[in-house]
């Protein structure tokens, strides 16, 4: 039961995080009378249709401005746009969540959808395929490269190291990848400098994905290059801290192989603590996602933002911040699962 | 732990003293520009298109010439306020001018400009001609000018060019055209129409007709004289500013941009705007964290959860997207950034700084202090933050590349704040406009190289205050 | 020939103050099925001489001397990898300080006691589960402990389970290091009879280190004292205990509250030598009752008694 104590509280925490997103974005968007604007927009155009509609039947000018100025006002109250901003808070709530956000002004789906939620979901695996691939690369850098580092504390290789893993931390993921398109596709031509495909992809299912892995190559190098420094870092900490507890003596003294106290002794065991430092990290390679994105043009959500930032799509901008919100939300509670799974301290207690 | 004994430890590791060495770097650097820049550099030169409008778009810092083997033309700006010489004449004053120019380039000009500011006369029109003194010994008039005649009804003395100043774009001007043409048919027996001139005015000015086919002009290099002078009827009247440019394909230390401004100064003004971001948003947030962490601890009971639940959940936040939200509705404000970064950035330091609090709270100083009667306040803020303060300041540290990048990474996707440029700006200007795949790296790769610069110099800090906070490091 | 021969064993630890001695000059023997105890204050070398003995020392030494000879072999003329594969654990093992985090908080206990074995080739885990199950049994821990993990344990079930890891290959020598410190006195007391009985029923050699000179008697066949990386005095526990002969013994002896007699504790005056900076002539000088001229100046060497009792104390430098 403390194990569901536990899972409840992190999730309520969790789902506070997603209220708190939620009342900001809406209140910021009512206050400052965009929720108005969209709301406004929306009826304009079902005027307009009905007007287009209604002009078959009534001839009379004069009637047809009677029946779509009462049609207007229905409508103005069905929004709730004839009372002040705040008393609409609970349906703006409703309309984010459900992702019953109209249309988009500019932006389009790949398909022509106008639809914010057709845009923005058709968008997501792609972002989630690129930050998995970069996230799975890096720990499993860090894991190979944080170990060794603490096992050579205050030697000169971990000194340089640590010199370079904190300009890996200072390395913005938008200029380390103007930086590889620079070098790797304008002068050397090696790899393409943005999308996903090849503007002609070619045929056939292995031809395709190597396209694709060719296309991913710099996105994932860049996003890798930014994080995996700070990674290692913090396993190297993580792994010395816990190399100094007495029961890795005692794994020693037990006559233990030296690569087995290191893998069951200190990975391990420091494996929970490294675990919950990686799910802090998330929101940071959730940004490092925005800004590769955008550099290499990936049709992700992270450039949908910058297309959508370019053309003031606000609709577009609101789904965004409310699902990266939430892709976060649902990453951080599965990570919480699996250091619960990792820590029996916690697990039983 | 003392302050001295902090900044001992800190500048014993090659990393602190790095750290140390960047950031004295980066203070120097922005007190410079703080004392010389004007506060509204970005609206008034940064973002005025016609402050840079003399100056070639797109091109490599001077510099790049040692690497690619050919001299290009190096963009420079001749301009006098006082004329060189005054020679007296019958019932008028010739104003002479001279710049002298040391032509040692493998290609013509991309092109010659020349401007007259703030003209005042009284009685005729002053006459300016601009001639150039070419190292063959010849002589060559390029422009003439006779300043606009009183108008009905204007007063003495008539002021001319104030507002906006009589500038020749001379490799394009007809007339120029025709003096060049008349300089090639007296000096080199060449009968060549003007309007077949057009677009070689530089190739004329500063070469020689080529010996070999193909070629209609080679680079005459050396020493050449810019001569203007002006003829003034009157000793009262002046000439504000004279300014001839020569047009280059390189430009200055940095380069330019594909508006013509000169990066160099765009990236020096970056440096205090950075150094700014980092320290306000750090200092705020550390100063809030912190009294917001040892009131949690202290206090305990129902402040220290309703301050912890809230720390839960602002620290869990994901930034960029908020920042990126808010920023989009609530406009571009620099304030608005650093704003939005405290308030989500204080509660990750809150949680920690409670943790410590708790461990100090039970230690026997503060169970003595207390015993003692010392009041609450004192113990929290004497005691217990004394106990925790280099950590703090590490924390602090830490803080501020934290801010920088964020600062940067906004204005990369295009919401930065217009009236102050930054290095994110710069970058994103040259990204927006296709800098990267034609090639500029010049444009795209120094701003990033500073922020990197900037974030390492206090990640480097940092790691040097790493013994400091964890004494088991100690060496 | 004893089972463990320990001569002129020196270990040192590099720091920043420099080279620092923590074991200086240690000889001893260990008979098989003899007990001895190593008593000492903290800081006086004596977990430093056992992690010596096992080869678990931290990076930091630099000055790892002396001759260890354990049945027949000397140990520091082996690799770390042939010491490990022939000697440690399986025939000298060690008991650490349970109440500490000697166990590792992520494998449950049965494991933990079982894991050498495991790894012996040639053996099932069948086979290595129920030997730590019995030796769980023998160590009176019920059977479902084998399932738990380390922090569902109380300290002194934690102490037990440390007594049954050691035991898995049934080792000749097993070094146990406080194992009582941190526990209440019955679990104490419980622990001790446990150890009693091992040393009866396995006829098992044990170097029992403590800083409890009374505790070291209950269990100990002989004692040594150990005082700034030095063996002091050694002699038989019963003998140490009636006539202590070394000043620091005596000053030891009578700190021990008694419940019989009505004397009160005595405290030893002054601090345990700083390593970094070890007085000149005798170590103990500075804090001695019985100091005179030449303990200024020369470091007493040890002196054996017509008894057998070896004394580094130059008031026994006459009797030579």
């Amino acid at each position: 039961m403390p194990l569901i104590t536990r899972l409840a509280a992190r999730g309520l925490t969790l789902l506070g995080v997603l209220f708190v997103v939620l009342v900001l974005v809406v209140v910021t968007l009512g206050a400052t009378g965009f929720s108005d604007r969209m709301l406004r927009a929306t009826a304009s155009e079902e005027l307009r249709g009905l007007r287009q509609s209604l002009a078959q039947t009534i001839r009379d000018p004069v009637e047809l401005e009677q029946v779509l100025t009462l049609r207007q006002q229905e409508l103005f109250r069905y929004y709730q746009l004839d009372r002040p901003w705040y008393y609409r808070l609970p349906d703006m709530v409703r309309r984010v969540v459900t992702f019953d956000l109209g249309e988009a002004r500019t932006v389009r789906s790949f398909d022509g959808s106008s639809r914010v939620a057709d845009i923005v979901l058709e968008r997501l695996s792609n972002t989630i395929m690129l930050v998995t691939t970069a996230s799975v690369i890096t720990t499993i850098l860090g894991l190979l490269i944080g170990p060794r580092l603490a096992s050579k504390v205050g030697s000169r290789l971990d000194r340089v190291s640590c010199l370079f893993l904190a300009f890996s931390y200072a390395l913005p993921a938008w200029w380390m990848g103007i930086f590889l398109i620079l070098g790797f596709s304008f002068t050397l031509d090696l790899f393409p400098s943005g999308g996903m495909f090849s503007l002609i992809p070619p045929e056939g299912g292995i031809a395709r994905f190597l396209d694709l892995l060719w296309h991913a190559a710099l996105p994932v190098i860049t996003l890798v290059l930014v994080s995996f420094g700070s990674a290692a870092y913090i396993i190297r900490t993580m792994v010395l801290n816990t190399a100094q507890e007495s029961f890795v003596s005692v794994g020693r003294a037990k006559g233990l192989p030296n690569r087995l106290v290191e893998r069951r002794y200190i990975l391990r065991v420091a494996a929970a603590p490294i675990v919950t430092s990686v799910m802090l990290g998330l929101a940071g390679s959730i940004g490092g996602a925005i800004l590769t994105e955008t550099v290499f043009n990936w049709p992700g959500m992270g450039r949908l933002y910058y297309e959508a930032i370019m053309a003031a799509d606000e609709s577009v901008i609101v789904a965004l911040t409310f699902f990266f919100t939430l892709i976060y939300i649902v990453a951080r509670f599965s990570l919480e699962i699996f250091y619960l799974l990792l820590d029996p301290r916690i697990r039983y207690v | 732990m003392k302050l001295p004994a902090t900044m001992k430890i800190l500048l014993s590791s090659g990393t602190g003293k790095t750290g140390a060495g960047f950031l004295m770097l980066l203070i120097a650097v922005s007190l410079y520009v703080v004392s010389v820049y004007p506060m509204d550099f970005g609206l008034l030169f940064w973002n005025n298109p016609a402050v840079w409008a003399d100056n070639p778009k797109n091109a490599p810092p001077a510099w790049t010439s040692i690497f690619t083997g050919q001299k290009k033309v190096e963009h420079t700006v001749f301009a006098a306020t006082e004329p060189t010489r005054v020679i007296p004449g019958a019932g008028m004053d010739t104003l002479g001018y001279t710049f002298d120019l040391n032509y040692k380039f493998d290609e013509p000009s991309t092109f010659v400009s020349f401007a007259l500011h703030d003209i005042t006369y009284t009685s005729r029109p002053p006459i300016i001609t601009l001639l150039l003194q070419r190292p063959d010994g010849k002589e060559m008039l390029l422009y003439r000018h006779v300043v606009r005649g009183p108008g009905p009804g204007e007063d003495i003395p008539i002021s001319r060019y104030m507002e906006s100043p009589h500038r020749v774009y001379l490799s394009g001007d007809s007339t120029v055209l025709s003096n060049v043409a008349g300089f090639l048919r007296q000096e080199f027996g060449q009968d060549v129409s003007p309007s077949d001139l057009r677009g070689k005015i530089d190739r004329i000015i500063f070469g020689i007709p080529a010996e070999e086919k193909g070629q209609d002009f080679a680079v005459l290099d050396g020493n050449y004289t810019i001569i203007v002078m002006a003829q003034v009827y009157h000793p009262e009247d002046s000439i504000g500013e004279v300014v001839f440019v020569l047009g280059g394909s390189v430009y200055g230390a940095m380069g330019t941009d594909a508006l013509g401004r000169d990066l160099a100064t765009g990236l020096l003004f970056g440096f205090p705007v950075a150094l700014l971001i980092g320290l306000v948003t750090a200092v705020i947030t550390t100063i809030i964290g912190t009294f917001m962490g040892i009131l949690s601890g202290y206090k305990g009971g129902k402040t220290d959860t309703i301050i912890q639940r809230s720390c839960d959940i602002l620290a869990n936040v994901p930034l960029l997207p908020i920042l990126i939200f808010l920023i989009f509705i609530l406009g571009q404000k620099l304030e608005l950034v650093i704003l939005i970064l405290i308030i989500f950035g204080w509660p990750g330091l809150t949680i920690l700084v409670r943790s410590m609090v708790l461990q100090y709270n039970s230690s026997q100083l503060v169970e003595s202090t207390r015993a003692l009667g010392a009041s609450p306040w004192r113990i929290m803020f004497r005691h217990i933050f004394f106990q925790i303060a280099p950590f703090i300041l590490a924390q602090m540290i830490f803080f501020t590349p934290a801010a920088i990048l964020a600062e940067a990474g906004l204005s990369f996707l295009g919401l930065g704040d217009p009236s102050i440029p930054t290095w994110g700006q710069i970058l994103e200007s040259g990204f927006s406009t296709g800098a990267v795949y034609a090639g500029y790296w010049w444009w795209v790769l120094p701003p990033g190289l500073l922020v990197v610069l900037a974030a390492m110099t206090f990640v480097l800090l940092t790691l040097g205050m790493e013994p400091v906070v964890n004494p088991r490091l100690r060496r | 020939m004893g089972l463990l021969e320990v001569k002129n064993l020196r270990l040192s630890y590099g720091t920043v103050q420099g080279i620092v001695p923590a074991v200086d000059g240690v000889s001893f023997t260990i008979e098989a099925g003899e007990t001895l105890g190593i008593v000492g204050e903290s800081g006086a070398g004596k977990s430093s001489l056992a992690s010596a003995l096992m080869r678990t020392m931290p990076r930091n030494v630099v000055n790892y001397t002396g001759i260890i000879e354990f049945e027949g072999s000397n140990c520091l003329e082996l690799s770390d990898e042939a010491f490990r594969k022939q000697i440690r654990w399986q025939r000298m093992s060690m008991v650490f300080q349970g109440a500490m985090d000697s166990l590792n908080p992520v494998i449950k206990v049965g494991k933990q006691v079982a894991e050498p074995l495991l790894l012996k080739p040639g053996i099932k885990p069948k086979q290595a589960y129920a030997t730590a199950q019995q030796l769980l049994k023998m160590v009176m821990l019920s059977p479902e402990v084998f399932h738990r993990y380390p922090h569902e344990l109380s300290g002194g079930m934690k102490q037990r389970v440390m007594i049954a890891m050691a035991l898995i290959f049934n080792p000749k020598l097993i070094l146990i290091d406080e194992p009582t410190s941190a526990l209440d006195v019955i679990i104490q007391a419980q622990i001790m009879n446990l150890l009693k009985r091992f040393k009866r029923e396995f006829k098992l050699s044990i170097l029992f280190i403590t800083h409890d000179l009374a505790l070291a008697s209950d269990l100990c066949d002989s004692i040594a004292i150990m005082y700034a990386g030095e063996i002091i005095e050694m002699g038989s526990a019963e003998e140490m205990l009636l006539e202590p002969k070394h000043p620091y013994s005596q000053k030891l002896l009578v700190s021990i509250p008694r419940l019989a007699e009505d004397t009160r504790p005595e405290f030893i005056v002054g601090a345990p030598p700083d390593m970094t900076a070890l007085p000149p002539g005798c170590y103990f000088q500075p804090r001695c009752h019985c100091v005179f001229e030449r303990c200024l100046h020369e470091h007493p060497p040890s002196f054996k008694l017509p008894s057998g009792r070896l004394v580094k104390c130059w008031l026994y430098g006459d009797q030579r």
